[in-house]
């Protein structure tokens, strides 16, 4: 139980919060979830994004299933903190606030020109460029900011402060002295919090988390035919990803998706009897062979519990 | 379709399975003239499938020339499933792979390879 | 973060600088002072790994060495990527309260652009210090906009407490509850007022890139509610003479082409009269339209079945969103840019005629796309370019193209506060709307009215729009289906 990766279940969600836990369930177990979070100091871009890393429900049963990980129900995982607890909290923001203060006097020291003579000529130039283009900007949008403000004044409430007024003007916070700059951290995941309790609502098995009442999945014949599609792959060392974007269930990895693209594109079938269009071969076999993909038709049979797989390509003629 | 040339080697399976015989004339008409295939025949894929096949092997200049290969023609508008798919591989004796050829209305037609199991893309 | 590069315990082989300019960044950030996070080791800023090119599959037993070695530092950067810490200066920082009890989190101390348009006014019955209680109107925030705050840094929350009061020494400019980690407000702030996990990430993901974000329906009394759509675009652009001269031209033509039709009486036996002599009858078009024995075109109300007491359909817009360079005012919010539906991908099936003509009948009716031959040719190249990275920049451009992590390497739109403003004009090339109602006043009506809207355009873009985000554990799609006008347009 200990050393199996702690799943945190909320509204019936899947998550990974600790960066290590996300390390361990890409290298040993080659699943990958999908990061939705909004990554720090990069707030304005979908590129990349952050923490928390979304499980597919395949991905968190079958962890489970394999005794790899355990559901926590996150949503009971917050007993209030009691005043001891808070304040050795509030110590350690404490200390971070100081320990900035130290590192900022040290380096106060050191003339500017060491930083600048550290940087390559061209890290030189391109900052230029960047202040350039940054006075030019400076200018088109005073007049934009301008306008924004006046719409924004009018809906700014009571106690809103201004971003000018230092901290030392306000009368409930004089203690910390020095630098009126201070960096601020906000944690992103709850197993550092001293309160955090995750232990007493733990569930090592998808039946006990069902119970419960926290988790659903597989939950009917379609899911069953999914989950068991998902297993069947991921047991012969696949890589998993979502598939809506190619038009099926999943994308099929040879290896990490850093690193490989994917070889197919799979739908799930529920029974082998279910009824195929014609017309869905020629849409995925012409969609795959335009993205050097094979689809692959996966059929459940969930009285065997067995896969059988087609994989379909344009023939290359006609 | 009874004047047309092609339609004495179709005769017996028109007969046998009417309901297919659309496809099945409007494939073996192309693969045999549009796309110049050489030893083509028919094949009756029996009572579970119910329908005729094709087989015969690509014009010499493509790749793997040589090899007999087998079609399967349905029509766009039918339904068919992944048992039927099965059946179709066990009559046709397990060969690797099959093409499915998809007859629609206004005689267009479009191949596609069904493989049995997981077979990567080529590079 | 070139910087970053520069040092000599860098890797530059592999490359893993970011591809996204540094200006992005800074731009981010509310202050203006210095750059702490520069000196402080543990809390710099994250730089995005460049992804490299792909291989096609890894070398018999889970890869050669060397694909095991770039795979290791490729995935190195990642997590390097995602340890960065959440820090904002305290010169910036906002703080609120959650109150599980009412689902808002109320802003006590409000810092920073973000909050220029989130969050709404609400009277509320709060105890002085001196114990009298009084009604007062203060900023709230609904728990999408408050996870968004908070997961980008800008929000410090605390969690009300009934029972315990913790002290404040002065670490804090405000203590209001217990602290809450970004986890603890996913955990408990999804879930609550309507607020899906879907529908949060397609709010971060339009967020992230730069559009206001309202709900369309208001969860309180107390939220504002966006002025609705004027009747028609001829109506709300009615100082602008050219519109209305193209809508009455466009009316009255039509009318001339009905009034046959609609005059005479219909028979059956003989649909087209043709009279020896007026001329506007000897044309393709009047025969087409006289043959059309069927009633088409959306004016047709469509047949609804008696009511079996469905469910609520899932359909329905969820969020209002307005492009970067719309004014928007917080309390009094114009009418939306776009509405868009969030649905889960796994659970929702495609929507019915039914459906979508609901969406349409409630959403404004697009004006005529423009003349392609209008755009200079380095600004269409442009826009081409941004609606194809981000399409729900430019929704009218793609019908179903792939959304959220394209991994596109191009900058996204990035619009928060201040630079928003500067991109303005790249987004007004790119969205048919905004260059329409930008060159109207520049060009001389006349000119334009002669020269008839690309017929293939027209058809595209339709008279109605419904955008449709898909979410499917965690994978945005977003779909434009639009409400085609094949019975009228430039063709006839």
């Amino acid at each position: 139980m200990k050393d199996r990766i702690p799943i945190r279940i909320a509204n019936k969600r899947a998550y990974i919060w600790d960066v290590d836990d996300l390390m361990k369930i890409r290298s040993e177990h080659h699943m990958c979830g999908l990061l939705v979070g909004t990554l720090p100091h990069l707030s304005q871009q979908n590129v990349f994004l952050g923490i928390p890393s979304q499980l597919m429900p395949e991905e968190a049963a079958l962890l489970v299933e394999k005794e790899l990980a355990i559901f926590i129900d996150d949503t009971n995982a917050y007993p209030e903190p009691s005043l001891s607890q808070f304040k050795k909290w509030n110590d350690q923001q404490r200390q971070y606030i100081k320990h900035q203060q130290t590192i900022l006097e040290s380096d106060n020291i050191k003339p500017p020109e060491v930083a600048q003579r550290a940087m390559s000529e061209e890290a030189i130039r391109k900052r230029k460029e960047r202040e350039l283009k940054r006075q030019q900007k400076a200018q088109e949008l005073k007049k934009l900011e301008e306008q924004a403000r006046d719409a924004s004044e009018q809906s700014v409430f009571v106690p809103a402060v201004d971003d000018a007024v230092s901290p030392s003007s306000r009368p409930d916070t004089p203690s910390i002295s020095a630098p009126a700059s201070y960096n601020i951290s906000i944690t992103a995941p709850s197993s550092s919090l001293d309160w955090y309790s995750p232990d007493s609502v733990s569930f090592s098995t998808i039946e006990a988390a069902k119970e419960a009442g926290i988790w659903d999945f597989p939950s009917d014949l379609h899911d069953r035919a999914r989950y068991g599609v998902f297993k069947d792959l991921w047991e012969q060392g696949f890589f998993m990803g979502g598939g809506i974007r190619f038009g099926g269930d999943y994308l099929v990895y040879p290896g990490d998706p850093l690193r490989y693209h994917s070889h197919f594109c799979a739908t799930v079938i529920e029974s082998p009897t279910h009824a195929i269009n014609p017309m869905e071969i020629v849409a995925h076999g012409r969609l795959g062979t335009a993205t050097k993909k094979t689809h692959l038709f996966c059929g459940w049979h969930d009285q065997k519990k067995k896969v059988s797989y087609l994989s379909i390509e344009w023939a290359g003629f006609g | 379709m009874e004047i047309h040339p092609s339609y004495p080697v179709l005769a017996s399976l028109v007969e046998k399975y009417p309901a297919y015989r659309g496809s099945l004339f409007q494939t073996y008409n192309d693969i045999l003239l549009a796309q110049q295939w050489r030893d083509v025949g028919v094949l009756d894929l029996g009572d579970v499938c119910r329908r005729g096949a094709i087989q015969g092997r690509r014009p010499k200049t493509a790749a793997n020339a040589d090899a007999l290969l087998h079609i399967v023609p349905c029509s766009l508008a039918e339904s068919i499933s992944l048992a039927w798919i099965n059946d179709v591989f066990v009559a046709l004796g397990d060969p690797p792979s099959i093409y499915l050829a998809v007859a629609s209305d206004d005689s267009s037609i479009v191949y596609y390879k069904l493989s049995s199991g997981i077979v990567k893309p080529s590079v | 973060m070139d910087d970053n590069l520069q040092q000599p315990n860098a890797e530059p082989k592999i490359r893993l600088g970011d591809e996204v300019d540094e200006e992005e960044q800074l731009s981010g950030d509310e202050d203006e002072g210095p750059d702490w996070t520069k000196l402080i080791p543990n809390a710099a800023r994250p730089i995005i790994p460049k992804r490299g090119d792909k291989e096609f599959e890894p070398s018999k037993h889970g890869g050669s060495g060397l694909q095991q070695h770039i795979l290791n530092r490729s995935r190195n950067a990642m997590f390097e990527a995602l340890r960065a810490t959440r820090t904002i200066s305290n010169k910036s920082v906002s703080y609120g309260t959650w109150h599980p009890s009412l689902s808002r989190v109320s802003v006590t101390i409000s810092r920073g652009s973000a909050m220029n348009s989130i969050g709404h006014a609400v009277p509320r019955e709060i105890a002085m210090p001196n114990g009298i209680i009084k009604t007062q109107k203060r900023l709230e925030l609904l728990p999408e906009e408050a996870i968004y705050l908070i997961e980008r840094g800008s929000l410090i929350c605390w969690k009300e407490s009934t029972i315990t009061e913790y002290p404040n020494d002065g670490t804090f400019e405000d203590v209001s509850g217990s602290p809450m980690t970004v986890q603890q407000a996913y955990t408990e702030m999804i879930g609550r007022e309507d607020l899906t996990m879907d529908r949060y990430q397609v709010y971060t993901y339009l967020k992230r890139l730069g559009y206001t974000v309202t709900r369309s329906k208001p969860p309180s009394v107390f939220y504002p509610v966006a002025a609705p759509y004027p009747p028609s675009i001829s109506t709300q652009l009615s100082s602008t003479s050219f519109m209305k001269r193209l809508a009455s031209l466009f009316s009255s033509w039509i009318s001339k082409l009905f009034s046959p039709i609609f005059s005479h009486v219909f028979d059956w036996w003989r649909p087209l009269k043709i009279s020896p002599w007026l001329r506007r009858e000897k044309n393709y078009n009047f025969i087409f339209r006289s043959l059309r024995l069927i009633p088409s075109g959306h004016k047709v109300p469509i047949y609804l079945p008696p009511d079996t007491n469905s469910p609520p359909s899932p359909y329905e817009p969820f969020f209002n969103l307005y492009k970067p360079p719309t004014p928007f005012k917080k309390s009094a919010p114009p009418p939306p840019d776009y509405q868009i539906v969030v649905v889960n991908a796994r659970t929702t099936p495609m929507p019915s005629l039914r459906e979508l003509t609901a969406i349409y009948d409630n959403a404004p009716e697009l004006p005529p796309p423009q003349p392609r031959i209008r755009n200079p040719p380095q600004i269409q190249g442009l826009s081409y370019k941004k609606s194809s990275n981000a399409t729900s920049e430019n929704p009218s451009s793609n019908l179903s193209q792939p959304q959220t992590r394209t991994r596109n390497p191009d900058a996204p739109p990035e619009p928060d506060g201040k630079t928003s403003k500067s991109s303005s004009w790249t987004l007004a090339g790119s969205i048919p709307w905004s260059s329409w109602l930008s060159t109207k006043s520049s060009q001389p009506p006349n000119n334009k009215a002669e020269r008839k809207p690309n017929p293939f355009a027209v058809l595209r873009q339709g008279k109605k729009t419904a955008i449709i985000a898909t979410v499917d554990a965690g994978t945005i799609n977003i779909f434009r289906f639009a409400q085609g006008a094949f019975e009228t347009g430039p063709w006839f």
